[in-house]
C-alpha cells in the first residue's frame, strides 16, 4: 500500500516536487525558529551560570549584563575596587567575583579576575596551571585553538575590547595554562590576574610602572559578579546596590528575559512566515490531491473493482499526502538544522553569542506532527471523494 | 452458477429496472446482450456486487449477494470475480508486474509473484512484466488486463465489450483467448457485448447461453418496465 502510494505520488513528478519544496521551506522555517530560539536560550542560560547579580558603573542594566556575563557589549565604566569588599561584607552575598575588562587579544577579551571566576562556570584546566602572579594568563579553549598559543608562549594584548586597538607591546603575557573546552563563555576569554590589568593600564595611561602595594583605594575594577546567599537577596540587594553612589545592578535573569522578549518579535515574524508557507503548501497539496483523484478515477475505481473497500482507497490518498509530508518533514528538519548550524558558525566567526549545544529540541517534535496534521487536513476532502467514488462507471460504455 | 428472481433496481432519479427471472447452469458461459439503456450496466454492477440488491434475490457462484453488506460484497468480489472492463484501466504509474499485484493489494495481501509469472507466461506476455501500459499494444494491454482479472483465481470472469475497438482478426482472437483461458482456469465466463462478430462466433458454441435485455428503462412514475430476458436460448 505504501509502495503504491509512493508510486502514485511520483507519477506527477513536477507537481510533487513543487509541493515538496513548499512544504519543506515552511517546515524548515519553523524548525529554524524553534531550534534557534531553543539554542539561544540554552546558550544564554549556560553563560548565566550561577550569577545572580552583576554590579557595574551607573548605566544601562542590559549593557552591564551583556558586558559582564556574555562579554558582548562594552561595560558602562569602572567601579572602585572597594565596592568588592563592600559587597562581600553584605550578609546576603555568598560570593562576589571581580572582573576587570579593557583589553583584548585578537578579538578575545582579556579578563582580569580571581580563580573564583572559573568556579562560577565549573571551568577546568586542560593544560598547565592557573595564574599565580600578574602578567600570567590562562587561555580559553577557543582562544588557544584559534591563536595556536600554548603553555610557555608569550603574547601582547591590544587596548580596547575589539580588534585593532593599540598594542601593549611592552607588557607581554605569559601563557601558563589552557582551559578545557566547556561550551561556555570561558572558551573565548583570556583570564589573568586583576593585577595584570592594573599594571598594563597604569603604564598605558600614566606612563608610570605599577608598584607593588599601591593604594587599593585608587584601584578600580569593571564589574562584580555576585551570587546570593538566600532568595531574599533578590529583593533587597539590587535596591541597596542602586542606592550606592555610582553603582548600578543588573539581574541577568531579568535582563535575559527582557532580551528574549526583544528578540522574540523577530522570531515571531519568521514563525509567521513559516506558517504562511505551510498554509500555501497545504493548499497546494490539497489541489494536487483533488486533481490526482480526478485524474486517477479509473485506477481508483479499478482498485474497488478488484475488491478494495472504499476505506482502503481513501487511505491510499491519505497515505500519498502523509508520505509527502514525511519526506518534507525530514528535509525541513535537515534544512532547519543546517541553517542553525550555519548561524552558529557565523556567530562563532564574529565572536558573538554562542548557541548552546542541542541534540534534538523538544519543540522539534512539533515539526513532523505539524506536517502530518497538515497532510491529513489537505487529504481529507480528496480522500472523501475517493471514498465516494462511483465504481459502476467502469461498467458503463465510455462517453 | 448464476441465478436471480424478482430482481429489481431503482435509481434515485426515479428509473426502476426489473429483470425477468434467470438461471445459468454450472459449466456454461453467458453472453449478455442489450442495447444502450437496456439496464445491462446495472445488471453487470449487480452481478459484480458493486450495487446492493434492493429487491429480489441474486445468487452468484454459490453466494446470495442479496444477503451481503458493502464490505462483504467487496471481499466477495475480490475473491470470486475477475473483471476485464471495456476501458482496461491499467495503472499508468505502475509496470505490468505491479499492475498484477493490485488484486492482492486490494485485498490487503502481499503480491503473488509466482501466480503473476504463471499467468504472464500462459498468456505469452512474460517479457512485458517490466513495461508500463503506454508501452503496450492494444492486444498486449488486453492480455495484461486479463491476467490481472485472473490473479486471485476467480470463479467468474466478466468481460465487458472485449472486442470494442479491435479489428476482426483481433476481436476473434481476444474472444478465443477469453474462452480458452476461462476453460483452463475453470471459471465461468460472462461476456457483455453487442458486437455482431462476438455474437456470431458464440452462437456456434453449445456451452454458451445467451441472455438478451430488450427495450428501454421506464419512468417509475409510470409502471416500471420489465425486461424479459430471452432466457437460455440454447
Amino acid at each position: 500500500m505504501i509502495r503504491l502510494a509512493w508510486r502514485y505520488l511520483w507519477s506527477s513528478p513536477l507537481t510533487t516536487a513543487l509541493n515538496l519544496l513548499l512544504l519543506t521551506l515552511g517546515l524548515a522555517a519553523v524548525t529554524f525558529v524553534l531550534r534557534a530560539s531553543a539554542q539561544v536560550e540554552a546558550g544564554l542560560k549556560r553563560d548565566l551560570a550561577s550569577i545572580d547579580l552583576v554590579v557595574g558603573a551607573k548605566g544601562s542594566p542590559m549593557q552591564i549584563m551583556l558586558a559582564g556575563v556574555f562579554h558582548l557589549d562594552a561595560p558602562t565604566g569602572n567601579i572602585p575596587l572597594a565596592t568588592l569588599a563592600l559587597l562581600r561584607k553584605q550578609p546576603l552575598v555568598a560570593q562576589a567575583v571581580p572582573l576587570s575588562l579593557g583589553d583584548s587579544f585578537r578579538g578575545y577579551r582579556i579578563a582580569g579576575t580571581t580563580p573564583d571566576y572559573l568556579e562560577l562556570y565549573g571551568g577546568k584546566l586542560g593544560q598547565g596551571a592557573l595564574w599565580t602572579k600578574a602578567m600570567q594568563a590562562v587561555l580559553g579553549a577557543e582562544v588557544a585553538r584559534s591563536s595556536g598559543l600554548k603553555v610557555g608562549d608569550r603574547f601582547a594584548g591590544s587596548h580596547g575590547l575589539a580588534e585593532g586597538g593599540g598594542a601593549h607591546g611592552d607588557h607581554l603575557f605569559e601563557v601558563v595554562g589552557v582551559l578545557a573546552e566547556s561550551g561556555s563563555v570561558l572558551d573565548r576569554l583570556v583570564l589573568t590576574d586583576l593585577a595584570s590589568v592594573w599594571e598594563v593600564h597604569e603604564e598605558h595611561h600614566t606612563g608610570e610602572a605599577h608598584e607593588e602595594g599601591a593604594d587599593d583605594d585608587k584601584r578600580e575594577i569593571t564589574l562584580a559578579l555576585v551570587r546570593y546567599r538566600s532568595p531574599l537577596a533578590a529583593v533587597m540587594l539590587p535596591r541597596w546596590v542602586n542606592a550606592q553612589d555610582g553603582l548600578q545592578s543588573a539581574a541577568p535573569a531579568l535582563e535575559t528575559a527582557r532580551l528574549m522578549r526583544l528578540v522574540g518579535a523577530g522570531t515571531e515574524v519568521l514563525r509567521g512566515f513559516g506558517i504562511v508557507l505551510l498554509i500555501a503548501a497545504g493548499l497546494s497539496v490539497w489541489v494536487a490531491l483533488l486533481h490526482a483523484v480526478r485524474a486517477r478515477q479509473g485506477d481508483l475505481a479499478m482498485l474497488r473493482m478488484l475488491g478494495a473497500p472504499a476505506s482502503r482507497v481513501a487511505t491510499l490518498i491519505a497515505l500519498e499526502a502523509l508520505l509527502l509530508a514525511g519526506l518534507a518533514a525530514v528535509l525541513g528538519l535537515a534544512a532547519g538544522h543546517g541553517l542553525v548550524a550555519t548561524l552558529q558558525m557565523l556567530l562563532a566567526e564574529r565572536q558573538s553569542l554562542r548557541l548552546g549545544a542541542l541534540g534534538w529540541s523538544e519543540a522539534e517534535w512539533l515539526v513532523p506532527l505539524m506536517a502530518a496534521g497538515l497532510a491529513l487536513i489537505a487529504a481529507a476532502w480528496p480522500a472523501w471523494r475517493a471514498y465516494r467514488l462511483d465504481v459502476t462507471t467502469l461498467l458503463q460504455a465510455p462517453r | 452458477m448464476l441465478a436471480w428472481g424478482g430482481l429489481r433496481h431503482r435509481y434515485a432519479v426515479g428509473v426502476e429496472i426489473a429483470y425477468a427471472d434467470f438461471a445459468l447452469a454450472a459449466g456454461r458461459h453467458l453472453l449478455l446482450r442489450g442495447a444502450s439503456g437496456s439496464g445491462k450496466s446495472t445488471l453487470l454492477a449487480l452481478l459484480a456486487g458493486l450495487l446492493r440488491v434492493q429487491q429480489g434475490e441474486l445468487e452468484v457462484a454459490g453466494t446470495e449477494l442479496h444477503n451481503l453488506g458493502p464490505r462483504e460484497l467487496d471481499a466477495w468480489r475480490g475473491a470470486t470475480l475477475g473483471v476485464v472492463p471495456q476501458r482496461l484501466h491499467l495503472s499508468g504509474a505502475l509496470t505490468v508486474a505491479e499492475n498484477l499485484a493490485l488484486p492482492a493489494l486490494a485485498a490487503g495481501q502481499g503480491a503473488d509473484r509466482e501466480r503473476a509469472a504463471e499467468l504472464l507466461s500462459a498468456l505469452d506476455i512474460a517479457e512485458l512484466a517490466g513495461r508500463r501500459p503506454h508501452q503496450l499494444s492494444v492486444g498486449q494491454a488486453q492480455r495484461v488486463a486479463l491476467a490481472r482479472a485472473l490473479m486471485r483465481r476467480p470463479r467468474l470472469l466478466l468481460a465487458d465489450e472485449p472486442s470494442a475497438s479491435l479489428d476482426d482478426e483481433h476481436a476473434l482472437h481476444m474472444l478465443a483467448l477469453l474462452l480458452t483461458t476461462a476453460e483452463r482456469e475453470g471459471c465461468t465466463l460472462i461476456i457483455a457485448s453487442h458486437d455482431s462478430r462476438v455474437i456470431d462466433a458464440l452462437s456456434e458454441r453449445d456451452d454458451v447461453a445467451e441472455l438478451v435485455l430488450p427495450g428501454q428503462a421506464g419512468d417509475a412514475s409510470a409502471d416500471p418496465m420489465t425486461y424479459w430476458s430471452s432466457g437460455v436460448t440454447r
